[in-house]
């Protein structure tokens, strides 16, 4: 008997194992967090189940869902916010493949296949959409048809939104470099090696491009030829992509806190703590800065001083970016929630979560 | 509780597979099989115990085949008798339970490790950076980590290494195995030696083969220490002409290897 009840506590362990190998502990769980696009009074957001949702932006009611509610959805979930250009939405999805939608229905246009998972934003410039995939490399495609014109091989993922400033297209890799390419031809102009990856989009304001990277360093480097002007050490990893204003450097990092760097310098102006990892790149809006926090929290502080108007916490932690349209910001939560708050004074407006309705 | 187990356990596993990847030519493979050698000598002391434990309930057989004869008809008697017979011996009938369930945790704690190290999206990158020690800037410096290890992804399932870990598994716990007489140890015995081999198979089909590679690497030690304590013990009747009866098979001892 004693040994039948040895045998017992193993198979019941082992199933426990099981339990846990299977994800029912929640360890293997990733869900997606989906991005928020304002385009006049519509709101479009992506979702973990695959569909895209545009919604509006005054009220949140729906105005269309694609796949339709009807159908099945069979697209891989969303993480990437959508881009728009001329009545069309383009969006890359987990399922390898960029989308492009009629803006007004939600009806699809086209696919473009990558050989991996799209984490990046997709971003349109003169007639062209540029979108970067985890199977390495940076594809330039016709805006109207979804042909590819150029592909850039880097050296890892890239899961950052490409910028394109002046004809040059800019964007980092998980292979610890920062790329500035001819936006038309797809040749490279000049690289930058960091000691860690590149998970966030750079940001350029006038001759300079500001960046941050998995080695917990702020950088500025020359748009032209990517010498290094200034760099500045945070405590962890910057996901977050910088926002400039007024000549200064605004930056969140895993490390809870946000910087204000002087954009010429990269002297400190001030750091704040956040409450929680800052990995959403915060939204500027009339001299206040909109902070999403890893603990759910949305604050609104002054750009000058980092002081506290107010602040929101919704139910899920808050790892997209917040759009500030109007006198109004929307975030979204895990889940797919999306909030709609009074950007003077945080105060909710309505709330949505568009696979529940 | 979760932030102790993640203190003790997630945290440390994580960044000593980052930091075994960074000083072994930055082979996540590597890293692993260190990994492994390292947790069985750090384990050593208890599964040396086991296979003691193993050796000892082996050659205990001839006298329970014979208190089963003597008390044929008397399961109940049996039961007693063979019960003071473990005792007079000092083995406990659960001596195997320890080592077992000191490499539970162990197990758990490198799935969550593998899961997250290797980060192929967002959300677990997200994970990693919450656990990764930062203030060593050479981890932070080693995400991505490369993946592929004999032309495996260690962070995407591979039937072959899950199909290694089942034979492995199955190996090393017919060398453990205690040939009994009672037809329904035996079964139970029989059915457990499949049992955990096939739900082994399941779970790493479609699970991050660098666990799997534990496995390999960890039952391969565990065969080569149990080889050392009490020889191939009931592996070698697998492959011993079927007109031996099994639960008459001479038991194994440290002399059965292979001769010179």
């Amino acid at each position: 008997m004693k040994s039948l009840g040895a045998k017992t506590v193993v198979l019941v362990a082992l199933l426990a194992l099981t339990a846990v190998f299977s994800g029912c502990a929640g360890t293997a769980a990733s869900p997606a967090w989906s991005s928020l696009l304002v385009s006049g009074d519509i709101l479009y957001m992506g979702s973990e189940s695959g569909r895209v949702y545009a919604m509006y932006a005054a009220s949140g009611a729906e105005v269309w869902q694609s796949p339709p509610a009807a159908e099945k959805p069979t697209r891989g979930a969303l993480y990437a916010a959508a881009a728009i250009e001329d009545g069309t939405l383009y969006i890359g999805s987990m399922d390898n493949k960029l989308y492009a939608l009629d803006a007004n229905t939600g009806a699809q246009r086209w696919v473009f296949s990558s050989d991996d998972h799209i984490y990046a934003d997709a971003v349109v410039a003169d007639g062209t959409v540029y979108v970067a995939s985890s199977d390495h490399k940076v594809y330039a495609l016709d805006a109207a048809n979804g042909l590819k014109k150029w592909q850039f091989a880097t050296g890892n993922w890239v899961w950052a939104r490409p910028v394109v400033v002046g004809g040059t297209l800019y964007v980092g890799s998980f292979d610890h470099v920062l790329y500035a390419i001819d936006a038309k031809t797809g040749a490279k102009q000049w690289e930058f090696g960091a000691d860690g990856a590149f998970a966030g989009s750079p940001t350029v304001h006038g001759d300079t491009v500001y960046c941050g990277a998995l080695d917990s360093k702020v950088r500025a480097l020359d748009a032209k030829s990517g010498r290094l002007l200034w760099e500045f050490p945070v405590e962890h990893w910057v996901w977050a992509s910088p926002v400039v204003a007024n000549g200064v450097v605004y930056v969140g990092s895993l490390d809870k806190r946000v910087y204000a760097l002087d954009a010429a310098t990269g002297q400190q102006v001030w750091a704040q703590d956040a409450g929680g990892m800052v990995r959403a790149t915060p939204a500027y809006a009339d001299g206040v800065l909109y902070i999403a926090t890893e603990s759910g929290f949305l604050r609104a502080w002054n750009a000058a001083d980092a002081q506290e108007r107010w602040s929101f916490k919704a139910s899920q932690p808050i790892l997209t970016s917040p759009v500030v349209s109007g006198d109004t910001v929307y975030i979204s939560a895990l889940g797919d929630t999306v909030y709609a708050l009074d950007a003077q004074s945080g105060v909710q407006r309505w709330t949505v979560t568009p696979a529940k309705r | 509780m979760s932030e102790i187990w993640n203190l003790v356990i997630f945290q440390p596993f994580i960044n000593a597979l980052l930091f075994l990847y960074s000083v072994l030519g930055r082979s996540f493979g590597l890293s692993i099989i260190v990994f492994t050698i390292l947790v069985r000598l750090l384990t050593l002391p208890v599964t040396q115990q086991q296979a003691r434990w193993s050796k000892a309930t082996q050659e205990l057989q001839p006298k329970i085949q014979e208190l089963q004869k003597k008390y044929k008809n008397e399961p109940e008697k049996f039961t007693r008798e063979q019960s003071r017979l473990y005792k007079e011996a000092g083995i406990s009938q659960f001596g195997c339970l320890v080592p077992f369930l000191i490499q539970f945790p162990v197990w758990i704690g490198l799935y969550q490790s593998i899961s997250n190290v290797l980060p192929t999206n967002p959300h677990q990158l997200l994970n990693l950076a919450r656990h990764i020690y930062v203030r060593f800037p050479v981890l932070s410096s080693l995400v991505p980590m490369d993946p592929i290890f004999l032309g495996l992804n260690l962070g995407r399932p591979a039937p072959v290494l899950a199909i290694l870990t089942a034979v492995t598994m199955w190996a090393q716990q017919k060398m453990m195995a205690t040939p009994s007489a009672d037809p329904q140890q035996k079964a139970m015995s029989q059915s457990m030696e499949l049992t955990m081999p096939l739900m082994f198979l399941w779970i790493l089909w479609n699970t991050a083969s660098g666990l799997g590679l534990y496995f390999v690497v960890t039952n391969l030690l565990g065969m080569i220490q149990q080889y050392q304590v009490g020889g191939w013990g009931g592996l070698a009747t697998v492959f011993q002409r079927p007109s031996i009866p099994a639960g008459t098979a001479r038991p194994k001892g440290k002399g059965d290897g292979p001769k010179k």
